[in-house]
C-alpha cells in the first residue's frame, strides 16, 4: 500500500484536511482547479463572526501545507481501483497512486440571474453579495453611477429555501453574511439606511446573534420582514422594491439605490461519476450517515469534507476537513492492522451505516434544472 | 384609529410607503428621556404586547409600536390610543430579552404628544386623579368616576361599584388616612422636588 492521499479542492476545507494529513506523516496530493488556492474564501473580504480577514486563514491554511504537493489548474477525470489502492487521473494526463480519496470540492454561489424578477444583470444596480464584498474590500461601495449609495436593501435568501429555483435548503450563512456586510457598508458610508429583507433571522453560530443585535443596536440596520417578490428599475437608475411588510401585514413599496442578493450555496457535485458518490435531492454529495458518519462517502476509501456536502461556514469547513483527515488516518491505519492479521470486523460499518439519505427531501431528487 | 380615505374610498393606509421610513423619531424619543429605551435592539418577538395587560384595547401593541417609532411613523403612533392605554406596569420593560424599554418609549412619545396638543382623555384623568388625592390623601372611586365622567359615568359603574362593595372591596363612604397633614406635608415635600 502506498501512502499517498489525494485531496480534490483547494478550499478552506481541503486544505485544512491536507495539513493535518500532513502532519500526520501521510503524502499528501493536493488537486485544485483554478489557479490559486483558497477556494470562495478567497474572494472575501473580512469575515463573519469576528471580521478576520479572509486572506489571514488562507495563509494560515496554506502555512500548513509544507512538503505537500499542490497541482493547480487540474481536475480529475478517472479514478480507477479499490482502497487502498486507486489509480487517480488528472486532466493534465497525469497518474497518481493513493491509498485514499478525499473529495473537498466546495459549493458554487447561486446564480441570482435565475431569478429574474430582482434584476439581475438587467438592471445596473441590482448586485451580488459577492460583488459587493469585492467593493467593500476596495472601500468603494458604490451605484453604478458611481455615487455612494443612500439607500441600500439586503435581500435575504436568493437561491435558498425556494422551490421555484430547486433549492429547498437554508444556506446557513448568508444571514450572518447579511449582518456583517451591513456593518460594514455603515462603517465605510455611516449616513447610507440598509434595510435587510427577510423572512427568519438564521444566525446560529456562536457569537451570530451578538452581531445580528450589534448591527440594530449601534449601527442601526433596519430589518423588515418579507420577501423581496419583484423590483422594478426607475429612470434615475434607482430601484422600486415590492414586498409585503408581514409584520404589520401590509404590502409594502420601497426605493432604494443599490439592491444586494444575499446569493445562497448551490452544491458541486461534478465528480459524481467519475468517483461514483451519490447526491442528495439537495444536490449535494450523500454521506454514509448525516450523524455519525458525515466524512464517509458510500464509497470505501473516498472521503467528504467541507460544503462538498452541505452548507457550513468557514470555521465549520475547516473542522470537517480536519474530522475527515483523522478518519483517514484511522482507515489507513487499519489497513496496517489488516497486514498483520488483526479482527477487522469493527471497521467494516459502511454497508449497515447507509441510511436512505435526508429524509426530508420536499421535491424527489432531481438534478438542477440549470 | 382614522382611516384616510382618497376619492373613491380606498383606504390610502392599506399600503406601507416604505420611501418614508426614517430615523427622525427614535431619536426624538431618545432625546426625550427614552435615552436607555434600546429601540433599535427590537426583533419584533413580540414578548412585550403577549404579556401586556392592556393590550386587548390597544390599537397598537406594544411590538408594532416600537416598530412604528422606528420606522419613524409619527402620526400612527402620536394618534396612537396605546399611549393613553399603557398603565407603566413596566411588564414589558421587564420580560423583552433585547433590552427594550417599551414603557419607556411609551412615556416619551406621550409626552411629545402631548406638548403637541394631541387630544387624549389620560391627562385631564390625571390631574383629577392628582386633585383628589391631593384633598383627602386616598382615593374615592365613586368620586373621581363623578368628576371625569359626569353623572353617566357613575351611573354606568353603580353596578360594578355595588358589587365591589358587598364584597368589602371599595367603601361606600369617603375614606380617610390615619394622618392627614402629615400626608399633606409630605406631598409637598415631593411636589417641590
Ligand atoms: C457570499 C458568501 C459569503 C460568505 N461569508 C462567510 C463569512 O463571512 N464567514 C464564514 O464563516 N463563512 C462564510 N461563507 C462560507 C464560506 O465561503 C465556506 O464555508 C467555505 O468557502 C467552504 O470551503 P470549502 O473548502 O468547503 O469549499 P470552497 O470554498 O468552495 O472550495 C472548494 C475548492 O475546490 C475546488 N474545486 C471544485 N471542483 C473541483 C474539481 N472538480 N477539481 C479540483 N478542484 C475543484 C474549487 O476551485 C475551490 O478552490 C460565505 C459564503 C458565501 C456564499
Ligand atoms: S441563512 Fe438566512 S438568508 Fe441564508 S438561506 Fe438561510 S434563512 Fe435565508
Ligand atoms: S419584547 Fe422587546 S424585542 Fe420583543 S417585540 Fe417587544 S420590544 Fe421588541
Ligand atoms: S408598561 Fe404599558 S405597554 Fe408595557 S406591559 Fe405595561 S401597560 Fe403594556
Amino acid at each position: 500500500m502506498n501512502k499517498n492521499i489525494v485531496v480534490i479542492g483547494g478550499g478552506v476545507a481541503g486544505m485544512a484536511a491536507a495539513g493535518k494529513l500532513r502532519e500526520f506523516g501521510y503524502e499528501v496530493t493536493l488537486i485544485e482547479k483554478e489557479k490559486e488556492l483558497g477556494g470562495n474564501v478567497k474572494n472575501w473580504y473580512k469575515v463573519f463572526p469576528d471580521f478576520t480577514d479572509a486572506a489571514e486563514i488562507i495563509n494560515k491554511l496554506k502555512g500548513e501545507l509544507k512538503g505537500i504537493r499542490v497541482i493547480n489548474n487540474a481536475t480529475v477525470t478517472q479514478i480507477n481501483g479499490v482502497a487502498p489502492n486507486f489509480e487517480v487521473i488528472t486532466s493534465t494526463g497525469e497518474k497518481i497512486d493513493a491509498a485514499s480519496i478525499l473529495v473537498a470540492t466546495g459549493f458554487k454561489p447561486f446564480n441570482a440571474a435565475l431569478k429574474e424578477e430582482y434584476g439581475y444583470g438587467i438592471y445596473n444596480n441590482s448586485i451580488t453579495s459577492i460583488e459587493l464584498d469585492a467593493m467593500l474590500k476596495q472601500h468603494q461601495v458604490q451605484t453604478a453611477s458611481g455615487k455612494p449609495p443612500q439607500k441600500i436593501a439586503m435581500i435575504h435568501c436568493v437561491g435558498s429555501r425556494d422551490q421555484q429555483v430547486n433549492n429547498n435548503y437554508c444556506s446557513r450563512v448568508c444571514c450572518t453574511n447579511t449582518v456583517k456586510v451591513a456593518i460594514e457598508i455603515k462603517e465605510q458610508i455611516p449616513d447610507c439606511e440598509i434595510y435587510c429583507l427577510y423572512m427568519d433571522i438564521r444566525v446560529f453560530g456562536r457569537g451570530y446573534e451578538e452581531l445580528y443585535r450589534t448591527s440594530q443596536e449601534k449601527f442601526g440596520v433596519q430589518f423588515i420582514r418579507g420577501r423581496l417578490s419583484e423590483a422594478g428599475e426607475k429612470t434615475d437608475g434607482s430601484l422600486l422594491l415590492r414586498l409585503e411588510d408581514t409584520l404589520t401585514a401590509k404590502p409594502m413599496r420601497l426605493t432604494v439605490d443599490m439592491l444586494v442578493l444575499m446569493v445562497g450555496m448551490v452544491g458541486n457535485t461534478e465528480l459524481a461519476e467519475i468517483a461514483d458518490l451519490k447526491v442528495g435531492c439537495d444536490r449535494f454529495y450523500t454521506t454514509a450517515h448525516e450523524q455519525y458518519s458525515n466524512n464517509n462517502s458510500e464509497k470505501k476509501g473516498i472521503f467528504l469534507a467541507g460544503t462538498a456536502t452541505g452548507p457550513k461556514a468557514i470555521m465549520e469547513s475547516i473542522t470537517d476537513g480536519r474530522s475527515a483527515a483523522a478518519e483517514i488516518a484511522a482507515f489507513l491505519h487499519s489497513f496496517t492492522l489488516e497486514n498483520m492479521s488483526c479482527d477487522l470486523s469493527f471497521r467494516q460499518p459502511f454497508a449497515s451505516m447507509i441510511a436512505g439519505g435526508n429524509q426530508f427531501c420536499n421535491t424527489p431528487p432531481q438534478p438542477s434544472p440549470y | 384609529m382614522v382611516k384616510k380615505k382618497c376619492f373613491f374610498g380606498i383606504k390610502t393606509d392599506r399600503q406601507v410607503d416604505g420611501d418614508k421610513m426614517n430615523a427622525k423619531l427614535s431619536q426624538e424619543v431618545l432625546a426625550q428621556g427614552g435615552e436607555n429605551a434600546a429601540i433599535n435592539a427590537c426583533m419584533q418577538c413580540g414578548t412585550c404586547s403577549g404579556g401586556c395587560p392592556n393590550a386587548e384595547r390597544m390599537d397598537l401593541l406594544p411590538r408594532s409600536l416600537v416598530l412604528m417609532v422606528q420606522r419613524g411613523e409619527w402620526e400612527k403612533v402620536l394618534k396612537s390610543q396605546t399611549l393613553w392605554l399603557c398603565s407603566s406596569c413596566h411588564t414589558c420593560t421587564s420580560r423583552c430579552p433585547r433590552g427594550v424599554r417599551p414603557t419607556d418609549v411609551i412615556e416619551a412619545v406621550k409626552a411629545i404628544a402631548i406638548r403637541e396638543g394631541i387630544k387624549n382623555d389620560s391627562v385631564r384623568f390625571n390631574q383629577i386623579f392628582v386633585e383628589l388625592i391631593e384633598k383627602r390623601g386616598i382615593l374615592f372611586e365613586p368620586e373621581l368616576m363623578l368628576k371625569y365622567g359626569g353623572l353617566k359615568a357613575l351611573v354606568d359603574q353603580a353596578e360594578l361599584g355595588i358589587k365591589l362593595t358587598l364584597k368589602g372591596k371599595l367603601s361606600p363612604f369617603p375614606p380617610k388616612v390615619k394622618e392627614p397633614k402629615k400626608f399633606s406635608e409630605a406631598l409637598t415635600k415631593a411636589v417641590k422636588k
